[in-house]
């Protein structure tokens, strides 16, 4: 509502401690979602993608008053910065490469696989991915989900990353 | 000009609901001290060093002393912080708070809410915004002898009535928000939250293919809501009506959406708009130390004096 400089010096201003973000106020639905999900190399081949997220979401399900929300949600924004990682500058050109390993978005993933899988000693390459999840509503009101992959290169693990 | 006389001299004599004021104060304070205590179970990846998001560092000058969870050694001693709030917060819960002890909890506040900022909802914004209203929540007596006195009754009014004011721009802003897409608009955004597994149940995700009329009128009420309060709230017959439907609202969020944070730091910020001989019956049956009391054969001291 304010014109754009006005809007950039009174945020200055007020970040961080007037800042007040009104649009987290129930805005638009988010009728795209970015689950974050791996797969693990060992000596008996990869494993089965894991959706880490799931197990927290369950016990919130079970239980409103469940904390693990708060961990879920985390997770969730793994995903998020994994989408955005790959479609924006710089990540976009390094993603692909081996040196995408390092980008901030895929150290986190690894903070999550060590969390979920324990010390991982026999891990020797690692994959993330983004399922991508669409909702959309016809004219008629029904919903209609359209989903997608996008798959990061497999990456040698390496425990010091 | 009469009328602004007349309304300058209340502002600085009259003390706005005194017992409101102080039961939404404590019941903020219960709001705060749950949900951050309600996280400790989990409290090495909300403020520790075990975080799944990427925490950068923006800040410098006196704007880093709010962002001091978001660097790598106060993240190791995140206990600096949370439970010093704990005390503070539980203090004031049983009304042992004052100017210093609510400036420090904003301020410990400020740093817990930035430490986990990019998982944050729009809760714990208005959390951090009332809380800092909060500290003007003086205990004074109407009729002040001193200038201090006059002064905090202003600063008192002037704070509640903001907190007031915050929930109004609140409202405003989310619904005016919601103008600006078409899922709200065209009844279908209740419809599509409640199907995304994270803002749904899974006994709703079963059935829930086509948006209905009932999904559709809970829309269209909760945009009216978020729209309207601004004006209605400040008329007194409606309030009740209005706070109600507020209410439902909120608690759907929580228990049904699933956003249980957002959903009760709302109702309990609703706190402050108890009328001020209800909340002085409330504030009655809470206060424990009527109990105590008696039994030191003291007498009973009322109102609401320091």
């Amino acid at each position: 509502m304010l014109p754009k400089s006005l809007f950039y010096a009174s945020s200055q201003f007020l970040a961080p401690w007037f800042y007040q973000n009104l649009t987290a106020f129930a805005p638009e639905p988010p009728f795209n979602r970015h689950v974050f999900v791996y797969r693990v190399k060992d000596k008996s081949g990869w494993s089965k993608w894991d959706y880490p997220a799931y197990p927290y979401l369950q016990k919130q399900w079970q239980n409103r008053f469940d904390p693990a929300i708060k961990t879920h949600d985390q997770l969730e924004l793994v995903g998020d910065n994994l989408y955005w990682t790959a479609h924006s500058y710089p990540g976009e050109k390094i993603y692909l490469t081996e040196k995408g390993r390092k980008l901030p978005a895929v150290v986190s993933c690894k903070k999550v696989m060590r969390k979920v899988q324990g010390q991982l000693l026999e891990i020797d390459s690692f994959q993330v991915a983004v399922y991508i999840e669409r909702l959309r509503v016809n004219e008629e009101g029904v919903l209609s989900r359209t989903d997608s992959a996008l798959f990061f290169p497999k990456y040698v693990w390496d425990a010091e990353d | 000009m009469q009328k602004i006389d007349r309304w300058l001299t209340q502002l600085q004599s009259e003390v706005a609901n005194p017992f409101s004021s102080q039961l939404y104060l404590r019941i903020i304070n219960l709001t705060a001290f749950a949900l951050i205590a309600w996280m400790i179970p989990i409290a090495n990846e909300v403020w520790g060093m075990d975080h799944f998001v990427i925490i950068d560092h923006g800040f410098t000058g006196y704007r880093r002393l709010a962002v001091l969870l978001r660097e790598p050694f106060f993240r190791e001693h995140y206990q600096w912080f949370l439970y010093p709030f704990l005390g503070l917060t539980g203090l004031a819960v049983l009304g042992f708070s004052n100017f210093i002890s609510r400036l420090f909890t904003w301020v410990l506040f400020v740093n817990l809410h930035w430490a986990d900022y990019e998982v944050s909802n729009g809760g714990w914004h208005v959390l951090h915004h009332l809380l800092l209203l909060s500290i003007f929540l003086f205990r004074v007596e109407d009729h002040p002898k001193t200038r201090v006195q006059s002064t905090k009754i202003v600063l008192h009014n002037l704070g509640f009535w903001f907190s007031w004011i915050q929930i109004s721009i609140l409202y405003l802003t989310a619904g005016s928000h919601k103008f600006l897409g078409s899922y709200w608009l065209y009844g279908d955004a209740l419809f599509v939250t409640l199907n995304i597994q994270e803002f749904s149940l899974p006994w709703i995700l079963e059935f829930l293919d086509t948006n209905t009329w009932y999904l559709r009128f809970a829309n269209w009420v909760s945009l009216f809501y978020q729209i309207s309060f601004p004006v209605l709230i400040w008329f007194r017959p409606i309030r009740p009506y209005l706070l109600s439907i507020g209410l439902v609202f909120h608690l759907s969020i929580a228990f049904l959406v699933g956003v249980i944070d957002f959903g009760l730091i709302l109702v309990a910020a609703y706190a402050m708009f108890i009328p001020n001989n209800r909340a002085k019956k409330l504030l009655y049956w809470i206060d424990f130390s009527r109990f105590l009391r008696p039994m030191a054969g003291t007498r009973s001291i009322k109102g609401t004096g320091d």
